[in-house]
């Protein structure tokens, strides 16, 4: 949820048109007598124009989820964090995060990231042996390890050459954009804790697994990714002056700047 | 043999004296800009290492963040080239409503929370006066990627930061997202509006 996601790069050219004669009349005015001539940095930030056409119904489902972030989620988290302490929630998140490493070894192979596919393997046998089936993560004292970009399908689509697409805020997971929705949705085929969504050819993967199991994987995955999530929210909640914008243009920046990696 | 023990020694030595010498040698205004970040945030977290009382924090890190934050070039960044159209006063107010505004959430993000261990990338110079830092901060045994960007201002006593960029999210870009289409529909009135609104709701917190 609330996970980060990109840009159509098109509209900011609007933006150099619409600002064209101001600058213009600055370039050519000496910038030692000038007075506007320090404003001429503004370029210096491009303006990221969110495709966002279904606005009204986007603002409202972000409302409804900032509803159930904080009067259904936050104490939900609490009352099982309670039980299941943060450093073991911590570690059970290390574990979910290892087994989902299908997802960034194939995106990666799909972009071409040959070597990029290694250092996951590496990562993965690493984490898995040493860290304990990938409760503990000892690669993050490895520095070509430890900052590895993950890879996605939202990512993989982005390097091909597809657009975002509409903004969307989906219900409970928060923004993202068509293109970035159907990635995760399509990762959930290679991902490990997807497959007991999925039938092939009739068959459940997971069909040995009682449903308890089933729950409990489910659980356990939601809840270690909860906290770090509610807090980003919570923190661009407090130092937004509108909230919703500003959880839009962090979340198109990351994944852009994720995309590009 | 004894000659090139003396030869190695000299050079120890001169390698050493070089290392301790309170004039860094030639340091490029890249350099200085790092150096100067290091400073700012080792600063901070000393004084957060006291762990003073929320109140407290906020006006030590007022002080703090004045000295080491151009929040008049943060400001007018974020709000973008509507900012021509702010009188005098207008400009002031909104600077410091912002600067506040950002100094709380700060405060409150921070508070009970051990100072995050920083490693400072090499820096770039943006333009003339302008350079950025990049960093890794590791907080709770997550690292993120935060990159630091400064200008030299000589009257305001060097190099103060005037943005952050975190995990690719520009502190000023992100604002200037929210501010545009209040600027653009109720000017500089709506904006101050806007930010004295949002200061309550974080001092009611």
């Amino acid at each position: 949820m609330l996970r980060f996601h990109r840009i159509p790069l098109v509209a900011s050219a609007a933006l150099a048109l619409a600002c064209a004669p101001r600058l213009t009349a600055q370039t050519m005015a000496d910038p030692s007598t000038d007075p506007d001539a320090e404003f001429d940095d503004y370029d210096d930030y491009d303006a990221v124009r969110v495709h966002d056409p279904i606005e009204g119904f986007n603002r409202t489902v972000f409302k409804f989820n900032d509803v159930t972030y904080t009067y259904v989620l936050k104490p939900a988290v609490k009352g099982y964090e309670f039980v299941v302490r943060p450093p073991v929630n911590r570690a059970i998140g290390n574990f979910y995060d290892n087994v989902r490493y299908p997802v960034r070894l194939v995106n990666a192979l799909l972009q071409a990231k040959f070597s990029r596919a290694g250092l996951e393997s590496k990562k993965f046998l690493i984490n898995s042996t040493v860290g304990v089936a990938g409760f503990f993560r000892p690669t993050d004292d490895m520095p070509e390890l430890a900052q590895l970009p993950r890879e996605d399908f939202g990512q993989t689509l982005g390097v091909w050459g597809v657009p975002h697409g509409p903004y969307l805020v989906i219900p409970i997971f928060g923004g993202t954009s068509l293109r970035d929705g159907t990635g995760r949705v399509a990762d959930t085929v290679v991902s490990p804790t997807g497959w007991e969504y999925i039938d092939i050819a009739d068959r459940n993967w997971t069909d040995r697994l009682s449903w308890q199991w089933k729950t409990a994987i489910t659980v356990t995955d939601t809840m270690s990714a909860l906290p770090p999530a509610l807090k980003l929210h919570d923190q661009m909640k407090e130092a937004a002056v509108d909230p919703y914008l500003s959880v839009r243009d962090a979340t198109r920046r990351f994944r852009d700047r994720e995309t590009a990696r | 043999m004894q000659r090139i023990r003396k030869i190695l020694a000299s050079f120890f030595l001169s390698v050493l004296a070089l290392g301790l010498s309170p004039f860094p040698l030639a340091a490029s205004p890249a350099e200085e800009a790092r150096d100067a970040l290091r400073v700012g945030i080792d600063e901070v977290s000393a004084a957060l290492r006291a762990r003073p009382a929320q109140e407290n924090l906020i006006t030590l890190l007022d002080t703090l963040a004045n000295k080491h934050f151009a929040f008049d070039t943060t400001t007018r960044l974020a709000v973008g080239p509507g900012w021509r159209d702010f009188s005098p006063e207008q400009r002031s107010q909104t600077t410091v409503l912002f600067s506040r505004l950002i100094i709380r959430t700060y405060a409150n993000r921070i508070n009970g929370e051990k100072p995050p261990e920083i490693s400072y990338g090499p820096p770039a110079q943006l333009r003339a006066n302008r350079v950025e830092v990049p960093t890794q901060v590791n907080v709770e045994g997550q690292t993120y990627a935060v990159t630091y960007r400064l200008e030299l201002n000589p009257e305001a006593g060097g190099w103060r930061i005037y943005d952050v960029v975190a995990e690719g999210v520009s502190l000023v870009s992100n604002y200037r997202s929210q501010f545009d289409p209040i600027v653009r529909r109720d000017g500089a009135r709506g904006l101050i509006a806007a930010l004295e609104n949002q200061l309550a709701n974080v001092a009611a917190r």
